[in-house]
């Protein structure tokens, strides 16, 4: 990482940064107000990209507005490749298109109905096509120049801080805090111990990445600490790979368990919103419960993703005091604690414009909008930034499907260790979470519903 | 995160090719079984009929993405309202028969 003013224009943090504050200025100004997204279609592919009206006739199309928006990224991104020396502005812009391409595939592919309906999202076609291209043709050189990871899923999550609402805590008062942001802490902490203590494991990245994932929110949650841990991309994706497997396979036998334990459906749904990682599943495992489990189901998860901001910040800074630390110490025994000038050259910046951006939309956006939250969420986070921070992770996954392989991906395995992780952290969450959850709602707090 | 070494692919053109197609038309299968509508038999898919009853989108990475997030939040502030009326209710009953 560059230091020093320099680093303000040379490094891919601070560009994640900038990123992120042009678009939020021309979201705020009233530049952008719609980013296209790939529609929903049951039948006919084409539906995903035009609407037909009854006598077959085109009536709508997002084609140009996607070339637009390709245009748009890719022109901002190349601007700052350009200064970042990180490739040829036309080399990267190439493959920039390619992987825009890619991730048009993956958007179309889990945008099917029926796909939607198995919680099979955009990340993990996106990765398999990624994949397949590397592992079978590899990927071309043009197309890997346009591949840049760590930029994509940088601007993304500066981009994310804006759905990161902190007023969103309150909206089940004591009880969804004590179910969503009691359990999470000491899960995570759990599970990084367990991994490195217990099971020995070597790769305390994937460690990390694997607890956040299973403690706070799946995939998001495994995006945004790999990233401020500086992991592998195979890291990532194993970590990812797991949690969309799991997170199916909860959706589908939690509801089940709990109607067949004869659980109330709130403590049912406060137990499933705390431990079924992605939003989605969790909003389909709670509907199966009822109206009013779905709804509680949704909000406890809610409450919880809001934790991803402070955790990013959390494993930032503990990777950069303690981790890398006991690295180099490794190397060099007479190697002392790092001065806070050093602290700040090593971490992230684009936690802090994560941080930044999340801090901003919660206490200065939303108190002086005149709608409040529900108007900032309906104006400028629902049609532009969520949109573009999905496009951004979406060709990141892209980006690490077209960088891996499958081999490299084995290597990391450690004799299942990963997978003895997320089953043996995933099982003492179940058991807290649904500790917590009754002694939040059935004994300390039994009138809250 | 840190950049890895460029992916490694053995084999002629043809191979590679070959493998690729080969790849392609099992990602299509792959896809083609959850496209297809198709439920697991018994208890083990009746989340998916259920999504596809009431067509609940179980994607989502984050709330945000949830379409009906905003109507699910204030679900539970009528909920909690309800709750709140409801503990008062009871209280004043309580009262009285003091």
């Amino acid at each position: 990482m560059s230091n020093g003013l320099s680093s303000l224009y040379k490094s891919e943090d601070w560009w994640a940064v900038w990123f992120g504050v042009v678009i939020f200025a021309l979201t705020l100004g009233g530049l952008i107000s719609r980013i296209p997204k790939i529609g929903s279609w049951t039948d006919n592919p084409l539906n995903a990209f035009a609407s037909f009206a009854d006598t077959g006739e085109v009536s709508g199309s997002i084609v140009l507005s996607l070339l637009g928006l390709m245009l748009g990224l890719g022109i901002l991104t190349t601007i700052g490749i350009s200064f970042m020396k990180a490739a040829h502005p036309g080399r990267y812009f190439a493959g920039f298109v390619g992987v825009f391409v890619l991730a048009c595939v993956a958007y179309w592919i889990a945008h099917q109905t029926n796909i939607k309906y198995w919680g099979l999202s955009y990340a993990l076609w996106a990765l398999l096509v990624g994949l397949l291209i590397s592992n079978t043709v590899g990927t071309p050189k043009w197309l890997r120049a346009g591949a840049q990871t760590e930029l994509f899923i940088k601007t993304g999550l500066v981009l994310m801080g804006a759905e990161v609402l902190f007023r969103k805590i309150i909206s089940l008062g004591p009880p969804g805090l004590m179910v969503a942001w009691i359990v999470t802490p000491v899960v995570v902490v759990f599970m990084f111990q367990y991994g490195k203590r217990y099971l020995k494991m070597t790769n305390l990245h994937l460690v990390i990445i694997i607890a956040a994932a299973t403690s706070v929110c799946g995939v998001s949650a495994a995006i945004a600490t790999a990233a401020a841990c500086c992991a592998k991309k195979e890291d990532l994706t194993l970590a990812v790979g797991m949690t969309l497997i799991f997170t199916v396979l909860m959706m589908f036998f939690m509801p089940l368990a709990i109607s067949g334990l004869g659980m109330d459906p709130i403590l049912g749904a406060a137990w499933m919103g705390g431990t079924i990682d992605s939003t989605g599943a969790v909003v389909a495992a709670g509907s199966m419960l009822g109206p009013d489990a779905e709804k509680v189901a949704a909000v406890v998860k809610m409450i919880q993703n809001v934790l991803i901001g402070v955790l990013a910040f959390a494993v930032a800074l503990y990777w950069v005091t303690v981790v890398d630390r006991q690295q180099r110490r490794k190397e060099d025994p007479s190697c002392a604690a790092p001065s806070a000038i050093e602290i700040w050259h090593r971490f992230p910046k684009f936690v802090l414009g994560f941080v930044g951006a999340s801090l901003f939309f919660s206490f200065v956006l939303v108190p002086e909008a005149s709608g409040g939250y529900e108007a900032v969420e309906a104006d400028y986070i629902k049609p532009v930034t969520k949109v573009l921070r999905g496009w951004f992770f979406c060709m990141a996954f892209a980006a690490i499907g077209l960088e891996s392989n499958f081999r490299d991906l084995a290597s990391r395995m450690e004799r299942g260790k990963p997978m003895i992780l997320y089953a043996f952290g995933q099982s003492f969450n179940l058991i807290l979470t649904l500790l917590v959850a009754y002694l939040a709602f059935m004994v300390f707090f039994p009138g809250a519903i | 995160m840190n950049n890895q070494r460029p992916t490694a692919t053995r084999g002629t053109l043809a191979q590679r090719l070959g493998r690729f197609f080969l790849g392609l038309i099992g990602l299509a299968l792959f896809a083609g079984v959850f496209a297809s509508g198709w439920t697991p038999p018994g208890m083990a898919g009746d989340v998916l009929r259920h999504n596809q009853h009431y067509e609940i989108d179980a994607s989502p990475l984050f709330y945000s993405e949830v379409d009906h997030m905003a109507e699910l939040e204030k679900g539970v502030q009528r909920l909690r309202e309800r709750a709140s009326k409801r503990t008062l209710g009871e209280t004043e009953k309580e009262d009285i028969k003091n």
